[in-house]
């Protein structure tokens, strides 16, 4: 993929989206009302993300234990690879996942408990780890979880100066990119970069990012009281 | 302050506590908050970049070794090189052997608590829960510290390209050099990420290999491997320096009043008029409004650290790693969960960072720079004396 | 799950007694509700989910890949993954030889045939996204779960689309990779719709006996008092291998009459068509719109 074609001069990208235009953004939840405590589906364009709760269940830890795991079946992508259950990146994932969803969840609520989360990756085209913690949160709003607040999460990529938000996989190889969730008052809690980037350009990357955590966090609140109204 | 090697100390957490809530915050050593502590770099064999170094009492040693094998399928143009970490009990007794080898389900984050109540009523909600955020440290089980570790010095070295991997090929999709560093940690006081990316670098930086050559074309080619005395070895070809930088976050506030931090502001008010609460946070927030220092750590009192110690690591509420070279470029950001922060104190902190490394890479080169004015000394002697055995003859 | 003596006498009394029931009112042929889809993953040829009353959720994917090969065993891959058991349990691999066996079995290969040289490889990922707690020591799970992935796989198969080729189908005095149409919208159908005598992929169904009865489809309490258990293959509009005897439940286990066999392949016979034409019309209403398959 030449670097002319990722944004043309007209200030298109790839697949015919502005700069600062989200894919199509979908949130269900309560999908699986018989298998799970609480669920969501989340797709940011080609990426689904599908998330499975059960809990609050007995622990014997005092504390409150969330445990997160993802997984991706070999058909998550175009071609077909198989994804080793001790694969680090995913494991590091999970516990990015983990940690933040931690922060919003009202620990002091829930001493000896066990909660437990299950992602799966059923479709994987950019912003996996976004749509993961979009999706994770949905779950444990579907559950019932008391949260302080909805941490809502994105991915923003750049292109010699302009950024580009919600990055689909063919710019997430190609360009620099992060992914950013914010909780209320729009706080970093989740920001995760692995690819080099000019200091000087992190500021744009962060300003747009923060937006886009906006712009979803509203989604999400349309989805939830959705689904509150149907049940 | 306690601290005696090996036996790890009881952190007098009131005592930390209400250091960081000193107005302006200090911590146990004195030490500047964006200051890291003394790095101090040896290098045991310059040959096979065995070296050592100490940050603190952080002691960490990095050894390289290098083979010839076939490259990967699917990465025929390229070398290997692989990074492995290892903590064992030897660098503090709180970890144990073979942490867990099964990532397939993450293991439940066990974290000791400790509340600090600040109030006497319990039930209103403002008990400030120090610990629990490091991304490193005494706070989180081994595994995923483990997980953390070797994934951040990974993307930190590895991902950044600071080795020429295509430097490394022989002859494609056939010879390639495979290059191996072994972190090992020796002595912990926080800060094992920083202190394991430090290792790397410099050791690679000091590595050399012995020296090939292919002779012949086609099928019949040769490789030859010289050793040392025949040709001199060969350093590897490192692109950049990129260097980690580890932030500690504090915040004297609940984590309620972290995320809501409007209805605090209000609730502090009505407090302040009341005035008949004794309340640890309002005392410090009214402190800092009567002594007037920057406006910015009023807005949201979270206190931002470099380079913690084993202690300052339990008591973190969170932790963010940045990595950088000193060009400005910033080859990775890690943050996860742990205290919010606003977007202006994150690229804060990627200043702060930028300095830190531009003193740490001023620091490594000038001992390279050493290193290479005392291997020349010792060439030139060989020459010399080989020169005056001829005299003699 | 265990049942009291005489809750497991009520059911199995009213099973065999001659004015038959079952406890949830079922007639012997009739299934429990199973509601399924098919089309909503964008990156497989094809892909459907199915999931019953129980809460257990199955879904299958489809994708093909061309490949030069001889070997026509190689052509079909299955793999079948439960989420949060490790690959090697004897579950997974029970199920995955039982499917793939009975593919490989009916399967019509020329259908894959691409050009002279290239054949189109089916992989078929299953994953089981959640089983219930109460499932996992029993029995029941492998066969009821062999039936669901069956129907699922049958959807997804049915279901696949593959590219329009655009280069020469004779290619054996040329050496040319095969190529594709970029509009997805000239795919054709792996399996044919339009014509009906065309293969149709392996069903299997699991048929209950007590007494002198049989039924199809049991659920978990009346898994209990069975005396047996039958395995049959649907393919091609007849029953087909492998047949299995299998033991459902381990308290009440008689032998097998041979009488009760034929009574199973009657009741498989019953049933299969209208199975098979629920699960075409699924099939045929690919949803479109990716997030309505959810």
């Amino acid at each position: 993929m030449s670097h002319q074609e990722l944004l043309s001069p007209e200030g298109f990208r790839y697949d015919g989206r502005r700069c600062n235009e989200q894919r199509n953004f979908n949130l269900e939840l309560n999908t699986h009302p018989h298998a799970a405590d609480g669920s969501a589906i989340c797709s940011m364009g080609n990426t689904k993300v599908l998330s499975l709760l059960r809990g609050p269940t007995d622990s014997n830890d005092s504390g409150l234990s969330l445990s997160v795991s993802i997984i991706q079946p070999p058909y998550a992508k175009s071609d077909r690879v198989q994804v080793s259950k001790n694969d680090r990146r995913f494991a590091e994932l999970s516990l990015m996942v983990q940690r933040t969803l931690l922060q919003s969840i009202v620990q002091k609520a829930y001493p000896r408990t066990n909660i437990n989360i299950k992602l799966t990756i059923l479709s994987a085209d950019g912003s996996i780890l976004a749509a993961c913690v979009n999706s994770a949160t949905a779950a444990l709003v579907d559950a019932g979880i008391a949260l302080y607040d909805t941490v809502t999460a994105i991915t923003v990529g750049i292109h010699d100066i302009s950024p580009l938000i919600d990055c689909n996989a063919i710019e997430e190889i190609d360009l620099p990119y992060l992914t950013i969730g914010t909780i209320s008052n729009s706080k970093i809690n989740l920001l995760l970069m692995e690819s080099k980037t000019p200091l000087d350009k992190l500021q744009k990357m962060i300003n747009l990012g923060t937006e886009g955590c906006i712009q979803i966090r509203n989604q999400l609140d349309i989805a939830i009281r959705k689904s509150a109204i149907k049940h | 302050m306690p601290s005696t090697d090996n036996t790890l100390p009881i952190p007098n957490i009131l005592t930390l506590h209400s250091l960081f809530s000193s107005n302006p915050p200090l911590r146990p050593s004195l030490r500047p908050l964006t200051e890291p502590r003394d790095l101090k770099i040896s290098i045991i064999n310059k040959d096979n970049g065995n070296i050592e170094i100490k940050l603190g009492k952080t002691y960490v040693s990095c050894k390289i070794s290098a083979i010839i094998t076939k490259p990967f399928e699917d990465r025929q143009f390229e070398g290997i090189f692989n990074i492995n970490t290892e903590i064992t009990p030897m660098c503090s007794p709180l970890f144990s052997n073979g942490g867990g080898n099964d990532f397939s389900t993450s293991a439940p984050a066990i974290i000791p608590k400790t509340v600090i109540s600040v109030e006497e009523n319990e039930d209103n909600g403002n008990d400030v829960i120090m610990g629990g955020g490091a991304m490193m440290g005494l706070g989180v089980d081994q595994t995923s510290i483990e997980i953390m570790l070797s994934r951040l010095i990974e993307k930190a070295v590895r991902r950044s390209n600071a080795l020429d991997l295509e430097s490394l090929c022989i002859i494609a999709g056939q010879k390639c050099w495979s290059i191996r560093a072994d972190i090992k940690f020796l002595n912990y006081d926080g800060n094992l990420i920083d202190a394991g990316n430090l290792a790397v670098i410099i050791a690679l930086l000091n590595f050399k290999k012995n020296d090939i050559e292919i002779i012949g074309n086609g099928e019949g080619s040769e490789l030859v491997i010289f050793d040392e005395n025949q040709r001199e070895k060969v350093g590897l070809s490192v692109l950049h320096i990129p260097l980690s930088v580890t932030f500690q976050f504090f915040s004297t506030e609940s984590i309620e009043r972290n995320i809501k931090g409007e209805k605090g502001v209000i609730s502090r008010k009505i407090k302040e008029d009341s005035d008949d609460e004794d309340d640890v946070n309002d005392r410090m927030e009214v402190d800092n409004d009567e002594v007037g220092v920057e406006s910015e750590s009023r807005s949201s009192n979270e206190i931002i650290i470099v380079d913690a110690t084993s202690e300052e690591e339990l008591l973190s509420q969170g932790s963010m790693t940045i990595t950088l070279n000193s060009n400005k470029e910033v080859c990775q950001i890690s943050k996860s969960g742990g205290l919010n922060i606003e977007q202006g104190k994150i690229l804060e902190c990627c200043t702060i960072a930028s300095k830190i490394v531009d003193k740490w890479t001023k620091q490594i080169k000038q001992v390279l720079i050493d290193e290479e004015v005392k291997n020349r000394d010792l060439k030139i002697e060989k020459e010399l004396s080989v020169v005056n055995d001829r005299r003699t003859s | 799950m265990v049942l009291s003596v005489a809750e497991s006498s009520y059911i199995y009394d009213s099973l065999t007694s001659s004015n038959s029931s079952r406890i949830d009112a079922r007639k012997a042929n009739q299934y429990r509700p199973l509601n399924a889809n098919c089309g909503f993953l964008p990156n497989s040829n094809g892909s459907s989910r199915i999931y019953n009353a129980d809460g257990i959720e199955i879904i299958t994917s489809v994708k093909a890949k061309v490949v030069r090969t001889e070997r026509i065993a190689d052509l079909i891959n299955v793999d079948i993954d439960i989420h949060g058991e490790k690959d090697n349990t004897t579950l997974c691999q029970q199920l995955t030889t039982l499917i793939k066996a009975s593919i490989m079995d009916s399967f019509q290969f020329d259908l894959l045939k691409l050009t002279g040289k290239y054949y189109f490889q089916l992989f078929i990922d299953v994953s089981i996204l959640y089983l219930p707690e109460d499932f996992s020591a029993s029995s029941y799970t492998l066969y009821s779960l062999l039936s669901l992935i069956s129907m699922n796989v049958y959807i997804s198969l049915k279901s696949t689309k593959l590219p329009f080729l655009i280069s020469s189908k004779d290619d054996f005095d040329v050496e040319e990779e095969p190529t594709f149409s970029d509009d997805w919208e000239l795919s054709k159908f792996l399996i044919p719709q339009d014509s009906k005598n065309t293969f149709q992929p392996p069903l299997i169904f699991v048929v209950g006996t007590a007494g002198e009865k049989a039924i199809i489809d049991p659920s978990l309490e009346e898994e209990e008092i069975l005396e047996h258990g039958i395995c049959l293959t649907w393919s091609n509009s007849k029953v087909t291998t492998p047949i299995q005897s299998l033991t459902l439940s381990t308290n009440n286990t008689k032998a097998l009459k041979l009488s009760l066999i034929s009574e199973a392949i009657k009741l498989v016979k019953n049933v299969a068509p209208d199975v098979i034409s629920a699960l075409d019309t699924i099939a045929s209403q690919e949803s479109d719109d990716f997030n309505n398959g959810f």
